[in-house]
């Protein structure tokens, strides 16, 4: 008479060449036993083959200097910015840009010239690290060539600060506006 | 906070229990260091386990962004803890607890499964084509090991791409070692039920 199937945790010592005599002795005679070692060892064995995935190279550099830095800020907090924060970022300065098309200059004293920095660069991120915003450094427009945002100081720290709300509010306003010139 | 975490005076083992342990001796120095408040000492210890740490970071959440947020939780937290590291277990068997415990509270939203680092566009070369279908082959076992219940998944990825031994495993995931072995064994089942007979290698 066949013995009693082996459990789970004495075929596992049998995948790994370390099953017990009597284990062993039943899944050579149990076609059920024997065909669940055979799926097992080949789940095993292709799972054995699948890679992951290879970063590039300087991948390894920006993570340990990222860590570092993190640890160095004593900041827990991921600062990778995540999509949607790119995309309140965009929609933000895209306003901005919207804004200094549409609305009129303001009357009032002249104001000192602005630092000639990119207004990307109000955009609060780790920006040594993050390839996403150097490209969007080299791509986005300069100061000179947002025009008359330069003349609105601070306008684009204000629009990075806005909340999600924020931007809704300001883009209705904007839109409002729009038509109000049309 | 971080610094007050080191303050604390040094509590690791000595260099040879460290020794009977599994902790490498320049792990311990590093640790020591960082007990000491040299923080760049954690650089190496970063340098020396970013790899494992993010591939299997990768093989549980499977796509490179969100391995790339939980590995580097997993070292701030790691050097959060290191003024509590005794030594009584390799330093790589603590950061790898750590690290699986951070993927299996990782309950954000997930983006679609399957995305990777752009390799480039494929060469219609013979080579290429079979390079082609083995990182496809590559993609279809990582989904389907990413499919498969968490503490399954966890055994599966640090037995078979960790090389642990069942008592390792059974010591980061907190089970028994009989755990660990049924676990095991039953999730290489699962996998195969979920492979089919598609992938093949």
């Amino acid at each position: 008479m066949m013995s009693p199937h082996p459990t789970d945790e004495r075929l596992a010592d049998i995948l790994d060449g370390s099953g017990d005599a009597e284990a062993r002795a039943h899944v050579a005679t149990c076609e059920r036993c024997t065909s669940r070692v055979g799926d097992a060892q080949e789940a095993a064995r292709l799972a054995a083959q699948a890679e992951v995935p290879e970063p590039p190279a300087l991948y390894w550099e920006a993570f340990r200097r990222q860590v570092g830095r993190r640890i160095g800020d004593g900041d827990d907090v991921p600062r990778a910015r995540s999509r949607r924060g790119w995309a309140v970022a965009l929609v933000a300065t895209a306003a901005a840009l919207l804004a200094a098309t549409l609305l009129p200059p303001r009357s009032g004293p002249a104001r000192e010239p602005a630092p000639r920095i990119p207004a990307w660069a109000a955009l609060a991120g780790p920006e040594e690290e993050d390839v996403g915003f150097q490209v969007l450094l080299a791509l986005g427009p300069t100061d000179e060539d947002l025009g008359r945002v330069v003349l609105h100081q601070g306008v684009a720290q204000d629009i990075v600060d806005l909340s999600e709300e924020d931007s809704q509010a300001l883009a209705e306003v904007l839109e409002g506006e729009w038509e109000g010139n049309l | 906070m971080v610094v007050d975490a080191l303050e604390s005076p040094p509590i690791l083992s000595s260099r040879a229990d460290a020794r009977a342990s599994g902790l490498r001796e320049d792990d311990r120095e590093a640790i020591l260091a960082c007990q000491r408040g040299e923080r760049e000492a954690f650089d190496r210890l970063t340098e020396r386990y970013q790899r494992d740490v993010y591939r299997l970071c990768y093989r549980y959440v499977n796509n490179h962004h969100d391995a790339n947020d939980m590995a580097q939780e997993a070292f701030l937290k790691a050097y959060r803890a290191l003024g509590r590291f005794r030594g009584e277990s390799a330093f790589s068997t603590w950061l790898y607890r750590i690290a699986v415990n951070t993927c299996l509270s990782f309950r954000s939203a997930r983006r679609p499964d399957g995305e990777e680092v752009s390799e480039g566009l494929p060469d219609p070369s013979p080579g290429a084509l079979a390079e082609v279908e083995r990182q496809e082959r590559s993609r279809l076992v990582r989904d389907a090991v990413s499919r498969l219940p968490e503490k399954q998944r966890a055994t599966v990825i640090l037995k078979v791409y960790h090389d642990l031994s069942h008592e390792e495993v059974a010591g980061i995931l907190g089970s028994s070692v009989g755990t660990v072995k049924a676990n095991l064994f039953h999730a290489l089942g699962n996998l195969r039920r979920l492979l089919g007979t598609g992938v093949s290698g």
